[in-house]
């Protein structure tokens, strides 16, 4: 009997507290904002795919330019005496730049979570065609090659790094997405 | 009057809103803005993840606000919107987990459920007090059965559970808001006038 009273004492104070005034948390304006912004993330969130294709697509044209042009056995240009000291810092700092990059790919597992066969070759490829620059640079060391000559493998195998850093980006991105 | 179920939208103003008139729908936000928001901080606690819910349920209103045909109040209808979309939050593994990392293994009180609404007398404060310590679903069972007026059989069915599932919630509810709720009164019976 006790406990019947209680009860319906406490549901006509629950109605009571239902029946408190509140107020919304924002007003129209700020609504407005958060729904704009919140159907522009869905939009992102539905062409993020593509965007991933675009970028693995952009990142195997980047690979592919160079070697397209060293297919042509150009000569290397002439360069004045001046020229190779000059650029010494910039090429420092893109050789840092590159062995930074290489770090960070070191960083990432070995073993990906899911494995998209697009990317997956591409990441391979790449990481083919920088061992095989490692190689033919050792080899032109060796052989004593013009500095010019191994500026140019270095700057290619930067281009190289990039590439297999952005196709990486793009995968991680990929696998987080849910 | 605060419930969504007892607010009235002419269905001149829904109709200007449905045609896209922002004025109508802001109108609209002003009448159903505060309940629906009260009604979802009362089921899930927290504020923050409160705004999220009210933001989605506000969102889903002018969407579909196409699809309601005016059978039953447009609150009732909305209602059903915050109602389902904070049930879908305390069933997600994520706030299970987020319950988990608050209090460990103790399923009795929870930091995040913190008093709802600024509360304008003190016996709305100790009501707040007594509902903060329920856990989410008994919290949301209470204020629905008590409340919002859902019968025992729609509570199951909201919670894909059973009828006795609903029932012995709010048994258990009932009995510790009576616990929590028994201090207070003692204590105003004795102070002095």
């Amino acid at each position: 009997m006790h406990t019947d009273i209680d009860e319906r004492n406490i549901a006509r104070r629950l109605r009571a507290a239902g029946d408190e005034s509140g107020e919304v948390p924002y007003d129209w304006a700020e609504f407005q904002r958060r729904r704009h912004r919140s159907m522009l993330t869905r939009v992102i969130e539905r062409n993020r795919p593509a965007a991933i294709a675009a970028a693995v697509l952009a990142a195997a044209l980047v690979t592919a330019v160079p070697f397209l042009h060293s297919g042509h056995e150009r000569k290397p240009p002439i360069a004045s005496p001046d020229a190779g000291r000059l650029r010494q810092p910039t090429d420092l700092q893109e050789q840092a730049r590159t062995r930074a990059l290489e770090g960070w790919l070191a960083g990432l597992p070995q073993d990906h979570a899911i494995v998209r066969v697009g990317a997956h070759a591409a990441v391979t490829s790449l990481q083919d065609q920088i061992a095989a620059l490692d190689d033919l640079m050792s080899a032109e060391r060796v052989e004593g090659a013009k500095p010019t000559r191994l500026d140019a493998l270095e700057r290619q195998r930067s281009q190289l790094v990039n590439s297999l850093a952005q196709v990486q980006y793009a995968e991680m991105l990929a696998s987080a997405t849910p | 009057m605060s419930r969504l179920s007892e607010i009235a939208i002419s269905e001149e103003l829904i109709a200007r809103a449905r045609d896209g008139e922002e004025a109508a729908q802001a109108a609209i936000y002003r009448g159903v803005g505060p309940a629906v928001f009260a009604l979802t901080r009362r089921l899930v606690g927290n504020r923050a993840v409160a705004e999220d819910l009210f933001q989605d349920t506000m969102m889903v209103l002018f969407q579909r606000l196409g699809d309601f045909r005016g059978e039953a109040p447009l609150g009732i209808w909305l209602r059903q919107i915050a109602v389902t979309r904070c049930l879908m939050y305390l069933r997600s593994p994520w706030h299970r987990a987020r319950l988990q990392w608050e209090s460990g293994d103790d399923d009795s009180l929870h930091p995040s459920m913190a008093p709802v609404t600024p509360a304008t007398s003190a016996d709305a404060l100790d009501i707040e007090r007594a509902l903060a310590s329920l856990t989410p679903v008994a919290r949301a069972v209470v204020w629905l059965f008590e409340v919002e007026g859902y019968s025992h059989e729609e509570i199951a069915r909201l919670f894909g559970r059973s009828v006795s599932f609903s029932k012995s919630q709010l048994s258990r509810a009932l009995a510790r808001l009576r616990q929590g709720l028994a201090p207070q009164e003692d204590q105003e019976a004795c102070t002095p006038i």
